[in-house]
């Protein structure tokens, strides 16, 4: 009896150190995510270390650039308001900061899918010339000798050392926090609202027309495809031809969620449009007709007036106030090493 | 009495133990020399100097007739000629062996199973920022053939999604021994290309294959 006791008495010992692990919540009608957290087990401490990496333009060559400047997470950590995003000297890019949010259960990232896991991808910034126009190396030796860092990398990983490897666990780690499954169309889900006549005559149009790529409940199937969009001859982007070399590539480009779309205007990989409204004129008359061009939309998609009032107003179901407004997910001032408050 | 006996089995048992240590040891070579860094060397054809030579040697096993038998412990392991100590190993093998077999390059399901450490960590420098992937052999180094800046050439090759999948395997029968010298002929690896043509590979593609299959044929048995 008293053995039993014993054994029960240090089992809950250890319960009482082990550290809290926040893992990642979601709705029962989602998808397994795909993200292995077995290789990168989830800690507080980890997830507090990448949210200030996230925040702080040490991260740029020049001390100036952090991952905030162009996703903002005021704007569904996208970049507003920008067409083309920007980095280190004002330089401009060629593509549209996209917004971050469940990024758990996405596999192929950036709008050309060069970059095949969510721990690799800080990587191209981190050293696009302009972007933030760092190296690696030169990054982790600035982190290396900042004091408070190293505490937060032992913190983190039981090693103060920063390594490439620290480093990428640590961004995924706070960037797998970024979920977005509170919207008006997640209440109606889980049977805590119902959408208003226009919203549910929307739905059933979305459902209709636009569900095959924008698949619910991520209102995307995060794969790649050719939306018909001329292509830009000042940019001559190809999106995943880029990376591939494969003709059947050419044109097509990430399928981004319909999640947040209030807050991360301008709309596709190179900003070009500035409304919602926009995006359906393209759908229904602006169509480029080429090889790789989408089957579902080798014929336009026309919605009435009244259509397009209703597919809008169902839109504005999945915008998600609370993941936006989330303190937990905003710059941690009190940590920050070289905060210049962008 | 009893210590005697011990101290004798404990000799006797780590002498057996030693006999089954086999050394492997990578030469980089330009003809029968070792290369050094940054020396100009003079060939039949051309006037060349090395700068750069890492790549990554993975699943490193010893065979007897065709099935494995031993396999060394380490996974992967980044070999860089800047570090010497890198390009040698011990193994500890009790069974007989006739070949050994390992991969140059980092396989597909470590490059899709997110940021690794050590050997593996892209501060190592042989990890695409742009796009995923692994470098798997970088060789850069100057040729009086080559018509690149400074007559540069720099070959990153690297690649894991079809068709341009660079990863290549070696296969080399051994006479069972103590030491296993694998030299890695520099020297026929950059005669076979054209370097006034090709001298900046930089991303997965035809070259990148075509070049990683020149250079799985530089890996042989030295003497």
């Amino acid at each position: 009896m008293s053995k039993n006791l014993t054994i029960v008495l240090i089992a809950l010992l250890l319960t009482a150190f082990y550290k809290v692990v926040p893992r990642i919540d979601y709705p029962a009608y989602f998808p397994k995510p795909h993200y292995n957290f077995d290789a990168n087990m989830p800690n507080n401490a980890k997830i507090e270390l990448g949210r200030t990496l996230f925040y702080d333009p040490i991260l740029s060559k020049d001390n100036t650039i952090s991952c905030a400047s162009c996703h903002s997470p005021y704007n569904a950590f996208a970049h507003t308001d920008h067409d083309l995003s920007h980095g280190i000297h004002d330089q401009i890019g060629n593509r549209n900061a996209p917004a971050l949010f469940n990024l758990a259960w996405q596999n192929e990232f950036m709008w050309d899918g060069s970059i095949k896991h969510l721990d690799f991808q800080a990587l191209a910034p981190i050293s696009h010339p302009k972007e933030m126009g760092h190296d690696l190396n030169s990054l982790l030796t600035k982190l290396n000798a900042s004091i408070q860092y190293r505490g937060m990398f032992f913190n983190a990983f039981s090693d103060s050392t920063a390594t490439g490897e620290n480093l990428l666990k640590a961004l995924s780690q706070f960037q797998l926090t970024l979920l977005s499954t509170q919207s008006k169309y997640d209440l109606v889900k889980q049977k805590r609202a119902t959408f208003s006549k226009q919203e549910q005559q929307g739905y059933l149009l979305y459902q209709k027309k636009c569900a095959s790529c924008h698949a619910e409940p991520l209102f995307s199937t995060y794969g790649f495809a050719n939306n018909g969009l001329p292509v830009d001859q000042t940019l001559a982007d190809f999106g995943k031809y880029n990376v591939t070399k494969q003709s059947k590539d050419s044109l097509l480009f990430k399928i981004p969620s319909l999640r947040n779309l209030s807050y991360t205007y301008p709309y596709m990989h190179d900003g070009r449009f500035e409304r919602l409204y926009d995006v359906l004129e393209h759908y229904s008359k602006g169509i480029n007709v080429s090889k790789t061009l989408a089957k579902q939309l080798r014929k336009p998609i026309k919605l009435s007036a009244n259509d397009k009032a209703d597919v809008l107003a169902f839109l504005m179901t999945l915008n998600d106030k609370e993941f936006v407004f989330n303190k937990m997910h905003q710059n941690p001032i009190k940590n920050n090493v070289l905060n210049k408050g962008k | 009495m009893k210590y005697v006996i011990g101290t004798i089995l404990f000799f006797i048992t780590c002498n057996l133990i030693a006999q089954n240590a086999v050394q492997v040891q990578f030469s980089p070579l330009i003809g029968e020399s070792t290369v050094r860094l940054n020396k100009k060397y003079i060939t039949s054809n051309d006037t060349i100097s090395i700068l750069k030579l890492k790549f990554y040697i993975t699943d490193f096993v010893f065979l007897k007739n065709k099935k494995v038998v031993s396999a060394v412990a380490k996974k992967h392991q980044l070999l860089n000629i800047e570090q010497p100590g890198t390009l040698k190993f011990q193994h500890f093998i009790e069974s007989e062996f006739d070949a050994i077999e390992f991969k140059i390059g980092v396989d597909t399901t470590t490059q899709t199973s997110g940021v690794h450490g050590g050997d593996l960590d892209p501060m190592l420098g042989m990890y695409w920022t742009w796009q995923s992937g692994y470098i798997h052999f970088k060789l850069e180094g100057t040729s009086k053939r080559c018509t690149g800046r400074n007559n540069r050439f720099q070959l990153h090759i690297g690649g894991y999604q079809e068709p341009y999948n660079t990863i290549s395997e070696v296969y080399i029968p051994i006479e069972n021994k103590n030491a296993i010298n694998i030299a890695i002929q520099i020297d026929e690896l950059l005669e076979q290309l054209d370097l006034s043509e090709i001298f900046d590979v930089m991303s997965p593609g035809k070259q990148a294959v075509a070049i990683a299959q020149i250079a799985k044929r530089a890996f042989k048995l030295k003497g």
